[in-house]
């Protein structure tokens, strides 16, 4: 393949085009500030997020990140500051598929708008840092990736200017992201104090050359610290409680792109800095303390969080903020399991998890898009009846939720089945644990998923409804999303064939 | 000898000097009570109003477009002192030490441009002057 001529940062590729992108709108609203040609608008975001998850699949389907013959092998960037393997091509993918959905949705839901171009600018921008987040081997570039990831999402989340939630969204959402960015660079200088690196290959080497004898608890306490920024970037307890406010706030678009896009970039991070800098065994003597334990409970209290407090929402955006909350540890159970020589089994299949998670998510958020769109309320009892209205739309949001509830043949039944194959076959007490949690809260969470599709289906409306308008790109988008949530079952082998590959070349 | 001894004793004389200066005047000054001494500047403007004054608005842009500008010369000072070196030796080609630059600038240009093109650099007007515009 013409991989080969290409030069180096070209490895980049899938970011450049999202920062390219976003350049464009910029460009185009610089000719005609004035109007807002929605469509060209949104037409631009959504062929550069295209264009960047052609090109990631491209690499991936090369061979770059694998070794072997025929592969390409990973690409190094900046002496390291980046590297492009198959896990950054991976994540790349899913930021991809999530941004291309939202700027399709994003045409019928921001039609009356005022700030058109600001929006899809910023929403490409946050892209932008989310696939860059994918590649960045280095805890400063990380940083740097998180803050263009976050300071986007701000003001993305406070895009309604005039709408009361929306605004105090945004706020608390910046609150909390700023105390955590400031939890997470100390944790950063923590570490770089401990080892004398930031380069997270260095940082290992490091580790093993017993540099860091003698300040275990700085070490521990930087890694600490940094568990808090991924946790926040991730929606995981202790940092969950911005994103019930956040989603209910903000546009509904910008909620599904914040709890797949967003979690799935905090992922990858938190994986890669866990597998690649800190190795289990070294880390483990010298800070006396296995860090997957902190994983471990992470994961079970997230997820019960989540799902129960799920439960009992009355409103149905609220309700899949926290199952998000729940699905963040479900993934979390990819970390607890690492074990000194293995694990890629389980973080494989954290990672498939969060690939079914970005189509299945996306689309329950954008059904809701769907709905504020039509003006039906925000409660389980106003989305009553309105399968009679809206069957298409709402035979798609019944495959989402019984997807996120895990129901056999669909796309989130296999991912979770890989987890809880992964969990068990790791065979400690801690990871029967994690398992055992894992089936108890799917199960719980079948009760409030019905709940919602029996609304839909089921109950008869409360109003009387006029026939509901059709946004095609809306409309499209969710189609897209559910055919792929059941279209990933038959072409669950590849997936989760990269996935577990992916996962096993970074252990 | 510790090293902190020496810090140590730095910041006991940095401590001391001030403090004996101003005991010193203590003990020479005469002592003439006024209400002018109390005064905020005693020899220059008389305060009027509190201090909570209100800055426009536009201030917060002008300042955000500076920072901008700031930050680019900070990365294109470095740059220029080793550009003349780069171009002679062989192991930079001119589009590798040029190119990296000149996507830099682009990119701020752009910015620049969108924020101009959307008003940022046009001063704030009252709503008298919004109207007699129309």
């Amino acid at each position: 393949m013409a991989v080969f001529d290409l030069p180096g940062w070209t490895g980049l590729a899938p970011a450049l085009i999202l920062a390219a992108t976003a350049l464009a709108l910029f460009v185009v609203d610089s000719i005609s500030p004035r109007s807002a040609n929605r469509a060209l608008l949104a037409g631009v975001s959504a062929t550069g997020a295209l264009a960047s998850l052609a090109v990631a699949v491209w690499f991936i389907a090369a061979g770059v990140g694998q070794g072997g013959i025929d592969g390409l092998g990973v690409i190094d960037l900046f002496d390291g500051q980046f590297v492009v393997d198959a896990m950054a091509l991976y994540f790349m993918i899913v930021v991809a598929v999530v941004t291309a959905l939202v700027s399709v949705a994003s045409y019928d839901y921001m039609a009356d708008h005022t700030y058109q171009a600001e929006y899809y600018s910023l929403l490409i921008l946050a892209a932008t840092g989310m696939s860059t987040m994918a590649a960045a081997n280095s805890l400063v570039t990380i940083f740097i990736a998180l803050e263009l990831t976050s300071l986007p999402s701000y003001a993305l989340v406070a895009i309604l200017k005039d709408n009361r939630g929306s605004v105090e969204a945004g706020l608390k959402y910046f609150l909390i992201g700023a105390l955590s960015s400031a939890i997470f660079v100390y944790g950063v200088s923590l570490v770089y104090g401990a080892t004398g690196h930031l380069q997270l290959d260095a940082i290992a080497v490091a580790l093993e050359e017993d540099v860091a004898d003698g300040f275990g608890g700085l070490l521990g306490l930087g890694i600490l610290m940094l568990i808090g920024g991924f946790a926040f970037k991730t929606a995981s307890v202790p940092f969950h409680f911005w994103a019930p406010e956040a989603y209910e706030g903000a546009p509904a678009p910008i909620s599904a792109f914040l709890s797949s896009a967003s979690k799935a970039a905090g992922f990858v991070i938190a994986f890669r800095v866990f597998t690649t800098a800190f190795p289990l065994e070294v880390t483990g003597e010298l800070i006396g303390l296995d860090w997957t334990l902190a994983f471990v409970i992470l994961a079970i209290v997230t997820m019960t969080v989540g799902n129960f407090a799920a439960a009992t929402q009355d409103k149905v955006k609220r309700m899949l903020a926290y199952s998000s909350i729940g699905h963040a540890g479900y993934a979390l159970i990819g970390l607890a399991g690492l074990t000194v020589d293995g694990g890629e089994l389980v973080m494989g299949a954290a990672m498939m998890h969060l690939l079914v998670y970005g189509f299945m998510n996306t689309g329950a958020f954008l059904f809701v898009a769907l709905a504020e769109y039509w003006g039906v309320g925000r409660t389980f009892e106003d989305y009553n009846g309105l399968a009679n209205q809206a069957p298409v739309a709402c035979f798609a949001l019944g495959i989402f939720l019984f997807s996120l509830a895990g129901i056999p043949p669909l796309g989130g039944f296999w991912s979770k089945y890989f987890l809880f194959t992964g969990a068990i076959s790791v065979g400690t007490t801690s990871m029967l644990l994690v398992a055992a949690a894992l089936v108890v809260n799917s199960a719980l969470s079948l009760y409030y998923y019905s709940r919602l599709v029996k609304a839909v289906w089921i109950e008869e409306s409360v109003v009387d409804r006029d026939t509901l308008a059709q946004p095609t790109g809306l409309y499209a988008a969710i189609v897209f999303a559910a055919v792929m949530t059941v279209v990933l079952l038959p072409a669950f082998g590849p997936v989760s064939e990269t996935a577990i590959d992916a996962a096993a070349a970074v252990i | 000898m510790n090293d902190w001894i020496a810090i140590g004793a730095l910041a006991l004389v940095g401590l001391l000097i001030p403090l004996g200066m101003m005991a010193v005047s203590y003990l020479l000054r005469p002592s003439v009570p006024e209400t002018n001494k109390r005064a905020t500047y005693e020899s220059g403007e008389v305060p009027t109003g509190g201090t909570r004054v209100r800055f426009n608005i536009q201030y917060y842009m002008v300042a955000l477009l500076f920072l901008v500008f700031d930050i680019e010369t900070v990365l294109l000072f470095p740059w220029a002192v080793v550009y003349l070196d780069a171009v002679e030796s062989d192991a930079v080609s001119l589009t590798e030490i040029l190119g990296p630059m000149v996507a830099f600038v682009v990119i701020l240009l752009v910015g620049l441009a969108w924020a101009w093109r959307n008003g940022a650099v046009q001063w704030a007007q009252t709503p008298r002057q919004v109207e007699s515009d129309r």
